[in-house]
This record gives structure tokens, C-alpha cells and sequence, in this order.
């Protein structure tokens, strides 16, 4: 990758405690899932090689506590974020309505360059559950991510490893275009695009 | 700052020595951002491996005691910490008295930071500290119930005894407390002794007391345990009669808590045996359809037990006969109102602790803040599911650690903010480094004050460090020394290899499980002697005060001026 563009890509998983940040994260990096998770206290990432567009890059994944209390905190780890993905739990209709303080909360610390495009994923997770104790409807859901500008919706189970792979995959491109989108501006004040991306990430490797 | 970052690290070709080799001698220059690089955490695990086994290595035959070379070594190399190990030097229990004479004329200059020659460029560190030479640490052997009785009036055991019964008609204490605080600092204390000593260490019982006082002690904080575990379950009672009244419940602080203790209750601790026989139900729709009283018995026959053993026991019990058996209701579960989870046995005691400390007037208003059970798990496993005195022992601890637990965050900024000063005075080349590296906030360490070493170490090894932490050796701030005595093992190998917050983060992290507890623990002492050494120097402390020290660490690190 030397000489290439930077390729850590640094996601930063939020919601409420509980909801399945920690299983997700393992389920997506290790394909494993344990009732033996503790509840995260301060903060931990893993990373992974993904290939993504004929990319090799490395995702961080950033998994924080979700109890409101260690949010001090939070602000040094969202810094520099490539996507944000918020998560909720299907069957607690609270850790949904959260979504938006979550979102706000990100936006205000991370301070990203352009914050109405910036990319995060929603992800409704443990689907598993009987559908009985289900508290948020797919619809509702989505039509919450279509008011946010769009943001993709992905429902999951980190028990049985139900879309986890798409929904960060989901996660690692759109981060990806995040990243090149933010290099675009600040390498190249005044970019003249004469054949569109590949020229400029060409010209940025020369760099070096 | 995306840009900022990709483009410094790119014109630092991602090595790092160009861009840092610059600063020499500017400590004070602003961070150098660089980018995460996932091989460097991996080579400073492999060079700090390395630099142990070679240590070990060259080492090994150093087990005679008066090997002239030990004094002279630098204090925290590796020989000498393996050199003070029980293992090479015998477990002779040696006290060690704090106030000494500084000769000065003798000290030597310690400070091998002197030039720190770091990863990212050297630095010159203008140090005037003398330090006390490096003193030989011996670790002891864990205090045995033999030993603990000895300590007391009508200690020794009568004929038909059991160990257990003889400890608890102990009479007055026959030494001085600093005595039995010296020797659990030492070596700590055998599982057996620890229900015993802890009531001590743990605030409930004073060094001082009778065994008819402590007979009433008990009876007392028993009631009182009693009757607030009584106030809340009749106040969720009332939420549950008007809400099967249909009346609407307002958001509801109590039902709240219960709600994050109970999620956080099924994640503490559940792979040790003592919590294996307790069992977590998911409460199902079909249970919530159909109301039941808070006392009453689970539904029969309702499905969905979910990653929960099979087994349902009734009342796993208090081990000790001798001690009383633990408050608790005659139903084999209960699922309080709000309730996600019905629990059983000592999973179900560790919720109603934790529900009653989040009411009670010793809580100051935290309500439950995640952390809390990871410090109560444990001392119920110490207690044998005593319920009223793992409560109190965990009411005295969070009295010295609820300040971490606050909103705003203040208490925790306070202890990091310490570990720098700590630091700064102790290790100058390691502050520099982190400064440089924009790590300094140490939020590396957040976890290790928050919940006391509790998910670094194995459980045992937890459990001596909370007794040595409490047993106020030296300082009631111990943990602040196990911390620096972490960051100073691995000290080399982050200032050589790390150069990112994340790698600092990560590489501290990944220690979890996986450090030598024996070799931290003489570190944390040298470390401790060599800050009083510094602080004596710089007219800190006198002779005349008292140990432990009644200022508090903040204090006296605030007054060394720097
Ligand atoms: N049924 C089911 N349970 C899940 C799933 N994901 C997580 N859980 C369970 O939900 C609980 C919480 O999961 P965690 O991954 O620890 O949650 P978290 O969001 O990391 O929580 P905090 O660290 O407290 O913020 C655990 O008991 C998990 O076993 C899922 O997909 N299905
Ligand atoms: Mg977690």
C-alpha cells in the first residue's frame, strides 16, 4: 500500500448499552459471537483487512461504552471518523428513539468537515429474538434513516451472524468514499477533475 | 484533521524517525500526528516479550542475597524485580519502615531519563531528582487462618472446632493494626481468611472491636441492609399495582436502574463457578400479558429460556455454616417490575445489591453507573453470598470510588490527571513521549481505575490487589502505583515502538489477562518508595507525618512544583 492513499478506515460504533455494539463487532471481525461479552467500559477497537473496490484497507472499528455516562470521553475516539454506524435493538423501542441524541451527539463532537453528508449506517440488531417481542417496525426504522438523508438500514443478528458482513461492508465503502471525498478537498485545494477519480488518486501517490 | 493526518504521515513516510528527529530537545512543541499502524502495537508486544526473555535469561543465576551488584542496578530493571521474587529469594517477610534517613552524598542520581532517546527523536530531560537508592523488595507469602487467629485474643482453635467456627469468636485484635495491614500488603491473604479479613479491610468491622461488638455491628447493618432492599421492593410493588390498573407510569428512575443493572448483571462474571448454578430467564411476552406480584413464583411452563443453563437451583448457598445465611426471600426468583430478566441464586443477590446501593442514601445520587457490578461481583464470591455484608464492603469501596462514577466525568479526569503528574515526577521520558504522541490523557489507564484492575487480571489476582489496595500500606492510593508500575513494565517498548494514541490504547488493552501480577506488585512498592524518596527531597513530606498519609496523593503531587 505504500504510496497508495491512506487506507485506515476508522468506523465508530454507537447506541445504547446493551443493544449489541460489542457482538456485532466480534461477530464482524472474528465470526464469533459469546454470552460472555462484558459491558465495554471505556473503549477498545479492532481492526480488519478488508478489500473494498479492489482496495486492501484496514478498518478500525471503535467500539465505546453505551451508557451515557462515559460520553465525556467519547470525544477523543470520535475524532478523525470515517462512518458512524448507530445502533439500536429491534426489541427496545428506547434504544431506537436514542438514535437521534446518538447522531447529534457524534456530529457535535466528531465535528466532521461536511456533516450532512457524512456516512453513517443504521443497524437494528437482534433479529433473532422471537417476533413477538419485537418493538420497532422495519418501516419505522426505515423511514427514520430516509429523514436523515438517506442513511442505509441494515437489520442484523450478531447471535446467528445475520447480515453483519453486509452491513459493514456497507460501512467500509461508504467510508471509503468518505475518505476520498475528504483527501479530494484538503491535498488539492482547487481540484480540476479531468477523467474523474482514478486520475487523482494517481496524482496523490506521486506525491510521495 | 482527516487531512492533517493522512498528509503528515505521508511525508513522514509512515517511519517516523524524519519527522521526530527534529524535535530533539522541544518537548514542549505540539503533537506529531501520525497514523495508526496496526504492526507497530504488534512489534512492541514482540519487543517487550523479548526484552523479558532476555532479561530472564541473562539474569537467571542471580538468587544470592548479597550479591553486592543489586543495589547498584537501576531500580526497575528486570533483574531486580526477578531478583526480589519470593521464587528466587525466599519469602522472609521483611517490614519495610518509610522513614529512613536520606543520605544524600550517597544517593546516586537516579534517572536513567535523563536523555530519553524515544521513537520519535531524543529529549533532554533536565532532572535534579535524588533519589534513595533502589531498596530490594520482597514479596510474602499469603496470610494464612493460622496466622490470622494468631493476631487475636482466644485465637487458637478448640478441639471440635472447624476453622471457620474459630474465626468468628475471635476476640480483640492482640497486635498492632499495622502489623496485620503490613503483612496483607506483603503477601496477601489465603482464600480461606479473606471472609474474615475483609469484614475488616472492607470497613465493617473496626480493628478495634470486641467480638460482642462485632455481633452487634452485624445485626445492625443486617437490619438496615434489610429494611432498604424492603423500601424499594415495595415501591416496585406500587409501580406494578397502578400499572395493572392501567394507569400510565411516568418515566420511573427506580425501574430505570433496575432495567441497566440487570443487563449489566448477566454480563459480570458469569464463567466463574460461583455465579454457575444462577440462572437468567428472558422475560417473555407470554409473562408480561400475564402480570404476576413481584413475590410471586415464576410462571410454570412459560418457554423461552434463552443462553441460560438448563439447570434451576433453588437457593445456592452461603458455603460457611458458620456464617449467617443471607438475607433473602423464601421465592426461588423474582422478577421485579421492569424486569427484562428473571434471575435466580447469586445472580439474582448481585442485582438486589446493586438495586439497593443505586436507592440507598450512601449512593449520593450515581444511580447505577456500569463499572458498579464488576466491583460488587467479587465480593459477593468473597463473602459466600452474604448478601448485607457484601453490600457494606461494597458501600465502604465506593465511598473511596464513586468520585470516578460522576456525571460530569470530574472524578476520573482527577485520577488521570495524577497519573500524569505521577509521571512527570517518575518517569519524565515516558511523559514526553505520550505528550508527543497526544496520548497524555492516559485514557489507557480509564478502565484500570474505574474498576480496579477487574478486567486486567484473573479473578484471584483481582482479589489481591483489592485486599493489598486496601489494606492503606503506604497510601490509600496504591491503585495510582499498580498503574505506573503497568506503564513502567512496558515503558520500553511504548516509548520505542508507539506512536499513536490508538497504539498506545491498543497495545495497553490488549495486556488484559495477560500480565505477571508478582513482578507488577514489587514494581508498584519500588515505585511508591522512590515517589516518597522524591517528594522527601523536594520537602513534601516530613518525618513528622503519619502513615498512610492523611493528605491525599492529589495534594502532595500538586505541591511538587515542577
Ligand atoms: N439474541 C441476541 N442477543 C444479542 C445479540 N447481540 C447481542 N446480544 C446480547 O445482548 C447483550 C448485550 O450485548 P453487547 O454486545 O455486550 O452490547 P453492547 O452494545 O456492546 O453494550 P455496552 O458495552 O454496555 O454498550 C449480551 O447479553 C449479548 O449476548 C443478537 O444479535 N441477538
Ligand atoms: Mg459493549
Amino acid at each position: 500500500m505504500r504510496g497508495g492513499r491512506k487506507a485506515l478506515l476508522k468506523v465508530i460504533i454507537l447506541g445504547d448499552s446493551g443493544v449489541g455494539k460489542t457482538s456485532l463487532m466480534n461477530q464482524y471481525v472474528n465470526n464469533k459471537f459469546s454470552t460472555q461479552y462484558k459491558a465495554t467500559i471505556g473503549a477498545d477497537f479492532l481492526t480488519k483487512e478488508v478489500l473494498v473496490e479492489e482496495r486492501s484497507v484496514t478498518m478500525q472499528i471503535w467500539d465505546t461504552a453505551g451508557q451515557e455516562r462515559f460520553q465525556s470521553l467519547g470525544v477523543a475516539f470520535y475524532r478523525g471518523a470515517d462512518c458512524c454506524a448507530l445502533v439500536y435493538d429491534v426489541n427496545n423501542v428506547k434504544s431506537f428513539e436514542n438514535l437521534d441524541s446518538w447522531r447529534d451527539e457524534f456530529l457535535l463532537q466528531a465535528n466532521p468537515r461536511d456533516p450532512e453528508n457524512f456516512p453513517f449506517v443504521v443497524i437494528g440488531n437482534k433479529v433473532d429474538v422471537e417476533e413477538s417481542k419485537r418493538q420497532v417496525t422495519q418501516k419505522r426504522a426505515m423511514a427514520w434513516c430516509q429523514q436523515k438523508g438517506n442513511i442505509p438500514y441494515f437489520e442484523t443478528s450478531a447471535k446467528e451472524g445475520i447480515n453483519v458482513e453486509q452491513a459493514f461492508f456497507t460501512i467500509a465503502k461508504n467510508s471509503l468514499k468518505q475518505e476520498a471525498d475528504v483527501e479530494l478537498y484538503s491535498d488539492f485545494p482547487d481540484p480540476i477533475k479531468i477523467d474523474g477519480d482514478t486520475s487523482v488518486a494517481k496524482s496523490a501517490g506521486c506525491e510521495c | 484533521m482527516i487531512a492533517e493526518r493522512s498528509g503528515r504521515d505521508r511525508a513522514s513516510g509512515g517511519g517516523g524517525d524524519g519527522a521526530g528527529a527534529q524535535h530533539a530537545g522541544h518537548p514542549d512543541l505540539e503533537p506529531i500526528q501520525y497514523t495508526f499502524e496496526p504492526a507497530r502495537v504488534e512489534l512492541a508486544h514482540w519487543a517487550h516479550q523479548m526484552q523479558v526473555a532476555r532479561a530472564e535469561m541473562a539474569h537467571q543465576p542471580i538468587n544470592d542475597p548479597d550479591d553486592p551488584l543489586l543495589g547498584t542496578f537501576d531500580l526497575l530493571s528486570h533483574a531486580d524485580v526477578d531478583a526480589a521474587s519470593p521464587g528466587a529469594r525466599g519469602a522472609a517477610i521483611e517490614p519495610i519502615r518509610i522513614a529512613r534517613p536520606v543520605d544524600h552524598a550517597r544517593d546516586v542520581v537516579w534517572d536513567r531519563t535523563v536523555e530519553a532517546d524515544t521513537s520519535i527523536g531524543k529529549f533532554e530531560i533536565l532532572s535534579t531528582d535524588f533519589a534513595p537508592p533502589p531498596r530490594e523488595i520482597v514479596r510474602g507469602e499469603p496470610v494464612s487462618l493460622e496466622t490470622w487467629r494468631s493476631w487475636f485474643h482466644e485465637g487458637p482453635r478448640l478441639p471440635d472446632e472447624t476453622e471457620e467456627q474459630a474465626c468468628t469468636r475471635i476476640g480483640r485484635l492482640r497486635v498492632h493494626p499495622s502489623v496485620v495491614r503490613e503483612a496483607i500488603f506483603r503477601g496477601g491473604l489465603e482464600n480461606a481468611v479473606r471472609p474474615h479479613a475483609w469484614r475488616f479491610l472492607f470497613g465493617i468491622f473496626p480493628w478495634s472491636s470486641s467480638v460482642a461488638e462485632r455481633n452487634q455491628i452485624r445485626a445492625d447493618r443486617q437490619a438496615r441492609y434489610m429494611a432498604l432492599k424492603r423500601a424499594w421492593k415495595s415501591q416496585l410493588q406500587n409501580l406494578h399495582d397502578s400499572a395493572s390498573l392501567g394507569e400510565h407510569i411516568v418515566k420511573d428512575d427506580l425501574a430505570d436502574n433496575i432495567m441497566r443493572i440487570e443487563k449489566d448483571v448477566v454480563r459480570t462474571d458469569r464463567g466463574h463457578p460461583f455465579f454457575a448454578s444462577s440462572t437468567v430467564r428472558q422475560i417473555t411476552q407470554t409473562d408480561l400479558q400475564r402480570p404476576q406480584s413481584p413475590t410471586q413464583a415464576p410462571l410454570a411452563g412459560s418457554s423461552a429460556a434463552r443462553g441460560a443453563p438448563a439447570a434451576r437451583t433453588s437457593l445456592p448457598n452461603s458455603g460457611g455454616a458458620s456464617l449467617p445465611a443471607s438475607p433473602r426471600s423464601s421465592t426461588a426468583s423474582t422478577a421485579p417490575f421492569g424486569s427484562q430478566f428473571r434471575l435466580t441464586g447469586h445472580l439474582e443477590q448481585l442485582r438486589d445489591i446493586l438495586v439497593t446501593y443505586s436507592t440507598s442514601p450512601e449512593n449520593d445520587g450515581l444511580g447505577f453507573v456500569q463499572g458498579m457490578a464488576d466491583l460488587a461481583a467479587p465480593i459477593l464470591v468473597v463473602m459466600k453470598g452474604n448478601e448485607a455484608d457484601t453490600y457494606w464492603c461494597f458501600v465502604w469501596m465506593m465511598e473511596r470510588l464513586k468520585d470516578n462514577f460522576r456525571k460530569d466525568g470530574s472524578g476520573m479526569r482527577r485520577n488521570l490527571e495524577t497519573m500524569e503528574t505521577m509521571m512527570r515526577v517518575l518517569d519524565p521520558g515516558l511523559h514526553v513521549h505520550l505528550k508527543v504522541i497526544d496520548a497524555l490523557n492516559l485514557f489507557c489507564c480509564f478502565r484500570w481505575f474505574l474498576v480496579l484492575f477487574k478486567r486486567e487480571f484473573e479473578f484471584d489476582d483481582v482479589l489481591r490487589i483489592w485486599e493489598l489496595w486496601a489494606s492503606d500500606r503506604y497510601t490509600t492510593d496504591l491503585q495510582h502505583f499498580i498503574a505506573m508500575a503497568i506503564l513502567d513494565e512496558h515503558r520500553d517498548a511504548i516509548v520505542r515502538h508507539l506512536l499513536t494514541f490508538d497504539e498506545v490504547l491498543k497495545y495497553i488493552n490488549d495486556l488484559s489477562m495477560n500480565m505477571r501480577l508478582d513482578r507488577i506488585l514489587v514494581r508498584a512498592e519500588q515505585l511508591y518508595l522512590r515517589f516518597e524518596g522524591i517528594a522527601r527531597s523536594r520537602g513534601c513530606i516530613s518525618d513528622r507525618d503519619v502513615e498512610p498519609f492523611e493528605k491525599t496523593l492529589v495534594e502532595r503531587l500538586d505541591s511538587l512544583e515542577l
